[in-house]
């Protein structure tokens, strides 16, 4: 058990580049981009010096590629961008999911769209990554609130994309990315390596689970590997309906069925609470101390925070609309997971939204509780 | 007893080096075995503009890591004055840098002017170390973190080539810091 | 040339137009790797989009990487540099590698890493219908240039020399002995080097330009090549409207 004392303060971003070496990351490209910068600087000095590759791709669309070329040679690798950046990227992104590439994209959201407040918070990219490349996958998203999930949403991030071979994001927002906090980066870490058995067909459709075993190049298990409808051995079928209905289901069942599995969430105060927030990222810490701040006065809210933001927590945020009567929903965006909770629960939703680059404070929370409230 | 948390705030032009500052005090403050957040504000930091630099310190884990009210300041340039000094906490402290700074009544804290580029320039002879003066004229000032703590936090932070300007830098203004201890009014 | 050479073949047939020069770069492609003795399981083709990036992909057994449109150097930059064991070529067209992947094109280059990147040049975009790419002459009728193309083609050999080729040959595909030369000399050459295969399209180039005789095609090709001894004497402007081939590694 560590001491207080020993703990580091670190960056989110350089926290998040501690975990990316922790979990076995061992390549690296990317193109720089305010505010996650401080995430690729730290992997070229680091990742070279423990046998890793770092390399500086020319732009996104290349970047996400040269991760995905990486990964196919069996290597944890990753890249981190932020909003114009991951726009470039929504086309990597589509061929990752369709031909089941493990990889992590460390976005650090900004203020947009297009150029926007570059170095202003936002949390405007979670509709972006879900579905911003064309055609039906599900990537997983995870959303820390702190320096110590930047370090440990990044470990968990490259642990679920080896475990269901799909890419993973971490979705941070620059306040997260560009705060200092005490963390402590543990050393007993379950890593999850990926099954690189050569033999039953690496897109196949009979694992229980959904998740094919996925040989490497230099493997011998002479693959075929491509963006377009293919079968089981990666054969294209492009005008199979049967084949692509096939594939497109799996992709998207093997991460929407283990929703259980994947998504996490942190609850505060709900047991009596009569209204909630659901909340994710930094927002979460807002809302932290503006619920605490109402139960001191002894009013009965609570938060459930979304560590998970894809797939989405269906089954809490279920139970949440059946145990409150209100749900408070507080986002750097004009609204874009209110939809997801509104469609799942009965009660009532309000959302509080902000676009002005600023952080939402506790007030901004406190206040709107205490009219929900009263 | 100190009561925490404690919110300070370091405010100047971009290339003063405030935000190292925070990043130095957040550190000085997890190696005394506190919980630390640092945060800060930058437009176009290396090329001047406002900038500032946040930190809160606590015996508790912090909710919010943004500072709302610092209860102390330190002030490098006029436009920072401007922007922070009235949010500052009226029991807390400013500290200014003369040189830049001209305070007026629209900091209700105790006001303290600090002669860091002064000293900087005349002391080490390259006017950037002013930050580190002005950091250590605070904490002399308050006695809230070990300056050994500190000392740690700056070798650990600042680069080889700069590390021991900076380290006389804290020296001279705990110096200057210490030999007016900060107490509140009517204490 | 007489081994058999099916055993690098993982499919019967290929989907190829009667006529299309692709295949004869396929066979020249399996020649070269088969002459040089790469041990099977340390080859990688990728490829990008187009008639051309399916020459790897499905026929040759081997690791395949069939990408997305333009994106092939990439890819293959990332898989190079993950694991340096493997040998890894790319194999796309003219329109993928030089108009939507001409950035990665030419900073692949600049990189120099160690990969062989093969351009099947048909001078139109096959697959999608026989629209203008980077490459159509001035003057070709595509769908998208109806009364002839305006813009002058790229020469390729020379775009990637100047960013920085370890090696650049153009041959058509009529030339397949010093075609499979070229492509040994690429393989073998440590850094990023470039062979550019001209290889006519009848189905998009060749019918929208009165050349419906496959063997008028080619006859047309085969008079548009000319040495580089004999390109000294032309202008820039005329250079542009034939083919030279050999071997540019300008040092």
């Amino acid at each position: 058990m560590s001491t207080k004392s020993e703990r580091l303060i670190l960056m989110g971003n350089q926290a998040a580049a501690e975990g990316a070496l922790k979990a076995g990351c061992s390549f690296y490209a990317g193109y720089p981009i305010t505010p996650s910068s401080e995430i690729m600087e730290m992997l070229a000095r680091r990742l070279p010096k423990q046998g890793g590759v770092f390399i500086q791709m020319e732009d996104e669309l290349a970047s996400l590629a040269a991760v995905i070329g990486a990964a196919w040679t069996g290597a944890k690798a990753m890249t981190a961008t932020s909003g114009p950046g991951l726009s470039l990227m929504m086309e990597g992104l589509g061929y990752a999911a369709i031909t089941e590439t493990p990889c992590v994209i460390i976005d650090i959201q900004r203020a947009g769209p297009a150029t926007g407040q570059a170095t202003r918070v936002g949390s405007g990219d979670l509709l972006q990554a879900r579905y911003g490349s064309h055609g039906d996958y599900c990537p997983i998203a995870l959303s820390p609130w702190s320096v110590q999930e930047m370090y440990d949403l990044t470990i968990r991030a490259f642990n679920l994309s080896e475990r269901f071979r799909v890419p993973a994001f971490v979705l941070a927002e620059e306040a997260v990315g560009h705060l200092r906090e005490t963390v402590r980066l543990h050393d007993e870490i379950a890593l999850v390596e990926r099954n690189r058995e050569v033999g039953p067909p690496p897109f196949g459709h009979d694992q229980q689970d959904g998740v094919p075993p996925m040989p490497a190049f230099g493997d011998g298990a002479n693959l075929m590997v491509t963006g377009s409808t293919h079968d089981e051995w990666g054969y294209r079928k492009v005008e199979s309906p049967e084949q692509h209905a096939r594939l497109v289901e799996r992709i998207n069942r093997k991460v929407l069925d283990h929703e259980a599995e994947i998504a996490e969430v942190d609850a505060h105060f709900l047991d009596d609470a009569q209204v909630a927030v659901v909340t994710y990222g930094f927002c979460g810490r807002s809302a932290l101390a503006a619920v605490k701040a109402l139960r001191a006065q002894n009013l009965r809210v609570g938060m459930l925070r979304l560590k998970t933001i894809w797939p989405f927590p269906d089954q809490a945020v279920r139970a949440l609309g059946k145990s409150v009567r209100h749900i408070l929903v507080p986002e750097m965006n004009l609204g874009q997971l209110v939809g997801q909770v509104r469609e799942r629960v009965r009660c009532e939703v309000t959302q509080l939204n902000q676009v002005n680059g600023e952080v939402i404070v506790p007030a901004d929370i406190e206040a709107r509780l205490r009219e929900i409230i009263s | 007893m100190t009561e925490w948390p404690v919110e300070f705030r370091f405010g100047g032009l971009g290339g003063q080096g405030v935000v190292t500052l925070g990043a130095v005090l957040a550190d000085a403050g997890a190696r005394a075995g506190l919980e630390a957040a640092a945060s800060q504000s930058y437009g176009s930091s290396a090329r001047g503009g406002a900038t500032r630099a946040d930190v809160i310190l606590s015996d508790d884990a912090i909710d919010f890591p943004h500072v709302h009210r610092p209860r102390f300041l330190a002030i490098l340039a006029q436009e920072a004055f401007e922007s922070y000094a009235a949010e500052t906490d009226p029991e807390g402290l400013i500290c200014y840098d003369g040189f830049f700074v001209k305070p007026d009544d629209r900091a209700r804290a105790q006001l303290r002017s600090v002669p860091a580029t002064e000293i900087a320039v005349r002391e080490i002879g390259n006017k950037v170390a002013a930050n580190f003066i002005m950091l250590g004229a605070m904490l002399g000032a308050i006695d809230l973190i070990d300056p050994e703590r500190m000392q740690e936090a700056i070798r650990h932070l600042v680069r080889e080539r700069f590390l021991q300007a900076n380290l006389k830098a804290f020296g001279l203004g705990l110096d200057l810091g210490r030999a007016l201890p900060f107490a509140k009014e009517g204490s | 040339m007489t081994r058999s050479m099916e055993h690098w073949l993982r499919v019967p047939h290929t989907a190829f137009c009667p006529g299309c020069g692709h295949g004869i770069l396929l066979g020249a492609l399996v020649r070269a790797v088969d002459e040089l003795a790469i041990e099977r399981k340390n080859l990688l083709f990728v490829s990008g989009i187009g008639c051309a990036a399916w020459i790897p992909s499905p026929n040759i057994e081997v690791d395949t990487l069939h990408t997305v449109h333009g994106r092939a150097v990439a890819y293959a930059t990332g898989a190079k540099l993950a694991n340096p064991k493997l040998t890894v070529i790319v194999v796309s067209g003219d329109g993928d590698l030089s108009s939507i992947g001409g950035n990665h094109l030419i900073h692949g280059a600049r990189r120099n890493i160690d990969m062989t990147v093969i351009c099947a040049n048909n001078q139109i975009y096959g697959m999608t219908g026989g629209q203008t790419a980077s490459t159509t002459p001035v003057g070709a009728c595509t769908a998208t240039d109806p009364e002839g193309s305006q813009y002058r083609p790229f020469d390729l050999c020379a775009l990637v020399n100047a960013a920085g080729a370890a090696y650049a040959a153009r041959w058509p595909v009529s030339a397949p002995r010093r075609l499979i030369a070229s492509l040994k000399t690429a393989i073998q050459t440590e850094g990023f080097s470039f062979v550019e295969a001209i290889s006519p399209c009848p189905t998009q180039f060749g019918r929208r330009n009165r050349l419906d005789d496959v063997t008028a095609l080619y006859d047309q090709m085969q008079s548009l090549c000319i040495t580089r001894q004999e390109a000294e004497t032309l202008s820039k402007q005329q250079r542009l409207e034939r083919f030279v081939i050999g071997e540019f590694n300008d040092d």
